[in-house]
């Protein structure tokens, strides 16, 4: 029944009142002449009834005498609304235009969206992508899935495995990467020595390729060829071979960490704010005005704008704050130097501490804490000729 | 030849599709098919003429909702159907 009500409202139907003497005639020539009438309705001299609108022409015809007249009384259906639109020549090209632009826009993949923590990764995968014809503004219909994870697999080695999704406009690239990528491969025509990094007393040695010139036990200075990758064979020829290996040594360092004795901090004094601003290539606009007095900033979230490598909008997530000082007593500044201590021994990559001797001395404003650490660490440097 | 047709199909036997058709849901509506013309028309009463039968249908607020080369659609209360035939 909807269905029959949404094909006549399609059509365009009329309510028409006829009158006259015999009003019945006009309904028996509409059934002669397969004219289909609804919701005939009798009243006192006339008879009401609905027709398309393409018919109502045809019945009118039909009169036979001067005394029947037809008027009507309601208009219904799309033709009749479309033609109040005819001299609007404005809004029937903008709506023509706008479905030609949205078929275009929504046929096209506007987003790349790569699901991975690692920036430089993530960076490597779009510039794979770009050089398999995938890139904003491309059709979505003439990517093939499968093709382009296949190929995305072999370009980037590091990934444990790889899917591609189209949804809508975006395509959502998913990866995992491998837990130990793959080491280099080397050429046959590339050869290496093996270095020391640092001073240090020989403890362990694991040579994988080349000749050993010392080993376990002896004292090497820093740029000593541990390994070289020059071998003399049997025959008294030589080769070059790409010298790989490992080579743990007992080295001494001393860390001096610095810590003041006063301090000017950060206090937040009201609510945090966000401000916006919009990025041209190198410049940068502040888009609402800016906080009162001194802030810090806790957190910035970028977002890219689709069609436009080089304009963004940045979120940033400012604090107002005042700066107070603070005096630190030993025990803090004892604290605060062992934190240093504990970064800098990440930064050397060592494999064990064996002993740590500490010093400390005060001068001005500050205190210095000297740690003399004696640690193993692989001091082994491939060095490529 | 016809009656093979029927058993085919599953038409009723001895369908005869010269004769008037008509189907009535409740007292409410009535389709008639094989109508030629309507010969009165009024809220109370509908005379109709059906291949040589003139069927009269009576009632209250008595309306046509449907009208083809074929069929007719009553809808209202139908109190009353009488057949005549006509020579």
């Amino acid at each position: 029944m909807l269905m029959l009500q949404l094909l006549r409202y399609l059509r365009g139907y009329v309510k028409f009142i006829i009158t006259g003497s015999f009003p019945q005639r006009i309904i028996n020539s509409c059934k002669i002449q397969k004219i289909p009438l609804w919701d005939i309705v009798p009243k006192d001299k006339s008879i009401s009834a609905k027709a398309y609108a393409k018919d109502y022409k045809r019945i009118k015809h039909l009169r036979k005498s001067r005394n029947t007249k037809f008027a009507i009384s309601e208009k219904h259906g799309i033709p009749f609304s479309l033609s109040k639109l005819k001299k609007r020549y404005g809004i029937l090209l903008g709506a023509a235009a706008s479905l030609i632009l949205l078929s275009f826009l929504t046929s096209r993949i506007w987003i790349i969206n790569v699901n991975t923590e690692n920036p430089a990764l993530k960076t490597e995968i779009l510039s794979c992508l770009e050089s398999l014809g995938i890139k904003k503004g491309v059709k979505s219909s003439s990517i093939d899935v499968k093709n382009a994870q296949r190929k995305l697999m072999i370009l980037e080695n590091k990934l444990a495995w790889d899917s591609l999704n189209i949804k809508g406009c975006k395509l959502m690239v998913e990866t995992s990467e491998k837990e130990n990528p793959p080491p280099k491969e080397f050429s046959k025509e590339k050869h290496s020595d093996i270095i020391a990094e640092c001073d240090g007393h020989i403890v362990y040695m694991e040579i994988r390729n080349g000749q050993s010139l010392c080993q376990k036990g002896d004292t090497v200075g820093k740029g000593d060829i541990l390994v070289s990758g020059t071998m003399v064979d049997q025959y008294g020829g030589i080769r070059c071979v790409y010298s790989t290996g490992k080579v743990y040594a007992l080295c001494s360092q001393s860390i001096t960490a610095a810590v003041p004795k006063k301090e000017k901090l950060p206090v937040p004094t009201e609510k945090s704010f966000s401000q916006y601003r919009f990025i041209l290539g190198d410049r940068n606009f502040l888009l609402s005005p800016k906080g009162k007095g001194e802030t810090i900033q806790l957190s910035q979230k970028r977002i890219d704008l689709p069609f436009f490598d080089n304009i963004s909008i940045v979120k940033e997530i400012m604090q107002p704050v005042k700066y107070n000082t603070i005096t630190y007593n030993r025990a803090q500044m004892q604290k605060k130097a062992e934190d240093i201590f504990e970064k800098r021994t990440k930064e050397l990559d060592c494999i064990k501490l064996i002993s740590s001797k500490t010093t400390e001395k005060e001068d001005g404003n500050f205190l210095y804490v000297t740690y003399d650490i004696d640690y193993i660490k692989d001091i082994a440097v491939i060095r490529e000729f | 030849m016809i009656k093979k047709l029927e058993s085919l199909i599953k038409i009723p036997e001895n369908t005869d599709f010269d004769k008037p058709f008509f189907q009535m849901d409740g007292t409410n509506e009535l389709l008639l098919c094989g109508s030629n013309s309507i010969l009165e028309y009024s809220s109370s009463k509908i005379k109709v003429n059906v291949r040589g039968i003139q069927i009269s249908i009576e009632g209250s607020n008595l309306i046509i909702s449907f009208i083809d080369n074929d069929a007719i659609a009553v809808k209202g209360n139908i109190r009353a159907l009488n057949f005549v035939r006509v020579k």
